[in-house]
């Protein structure tokens, strides 16, 4: 059966293509769509949701460490390290590119330019965190609809 | 909370990836078929990093065992356990990546260690190929620096 426009897998695919585009994903994306296939049909659904969990902590954590009165660099170093490197892992291409602006900031202990560096790290979060959910969603009908279409097969 | 492990599910038929780059990928992922059940310990402190190293691992048969920090990888070789690759970031909670990379070969750990990191330079490489790891990746661990890494260690 031709992929229509309609298709879901065909949206997905054409969505996940403008994610690249806008630089939202990454190559690094593609490589987990990759490991998909030797996987459990949610893996990618449940990855997602164990990223955006683990992130908002990492926020939160730097937040804190933001207002003291003291600015606890070290610990938003620490924690940026994590941001990092779970942000590449998933293929948030954008976002990594403020956390590493953010770490600059970091390394040299000014407080004004990380206020200001990590309101974008936040926002790329959002938009980043909107693109997955649609992905999820997404997959999640795909699965959905092809499990009611194996169930209607004839025995 | 860590993804389901794999199972023998199969995708649907509609779930056609039709996308050259993940294509390429895919095949590298399946290129390689170890002679030897390897091990592997992954010793990151970040939760996506972690399982998502040990899932490529697996994709390939390694037999993997993650914890995230530095210390516990310590105790855990100290313990006797033995693996045939330690991939270990280089900051970590607890007990950072290059102290415990330099007390595991202080135990007389010869097995290949890989180092990763995240967004360094120069400097960090040649500290943590001096604390011991035998190569020093960027993140995110892919197919491409692993794959030879493990054929290295399957004796292929």
């Amino acid at each position: 059966m031709a992929a229509s426009s309609t298709d879901p897998t065909q949206q997905l695919n054409d969505y996940i293509k403008t994610m690249h585009d806008q630089g939202i994903l990454d190559d690094n994306f593609d490589q987990l769509l990759a490991l998909r296939r030797e996987q459990n049909p949610r893996f990618i659904n449940e990855l997602i949701s164990m990223f955006t969990n683990d992130a908002e902590a990492y926020i939160a954590e730097i937040t804190n460490a933001l207002s003291l009165t003291e600015v606890d660099f070290s610990t938003i170093i620490s924690k940026l390290h994590q941001l990092k490197g779970s942000t590449s892992g998933i293929g948030g291409h954008r976002m990594y590119q403020a956390c590493c602006e953010l770490r600059v900031a970091a390394d040299d202990g000014d407080k004004d330019r990380c206020d200001e560096l990590f309101l974008r790290v936040k926002e790329e979060f959002n938009t980043l965190k909107q693109c997955l959910d649609s992905i999820s969603q997404m997959r999640s009908n795909i699965i959905s609809n092809g499990t009611r279409s194996r169930r209607r097969r004839p025995l | 909370m860590a993804p389901t492990l794999p199972s023998s599910d199969q995708a649907s038929d509609q779930d056609n990836w039709d996308n050259g780059r993940l294509a390429r990928k895919r095949q590298l992922l399946i290129e390689i078929v170890l002679r030897n059940k390897l091990t592997a310990l992954v010793v990151d402190g970040d939760t996506t990093c972690r399982v998502l190293e040990q899932l490529l691992l697996r994709s390939y048969g390694v037999q993997t065992q993650g914890v995230d920090n530095g210390r516990d990888a310590v105790a855990l070789i100290a313990s006797g356990v033995k693996f045939d690759l330690i991939i270990i970031d280089m900051i970590l909670p607890v007990l950072n990546g290059l102290e415990a990379t330099r007390q595991i070969r202080d135990m007389g750990v010869h097995c290949k260690m890989l180092g990763v990191t995240i967004c360094s330079g120069e400097s960090e490489r040649q500290v943590f190929l001096a604390a011991g790891v035998d190569v020093f990746i960027e993140k995110p661990l892919d197919p491409e620096h692993l794959v030879p890494i493990l054929r290295e260690l399957d004796g292929q």
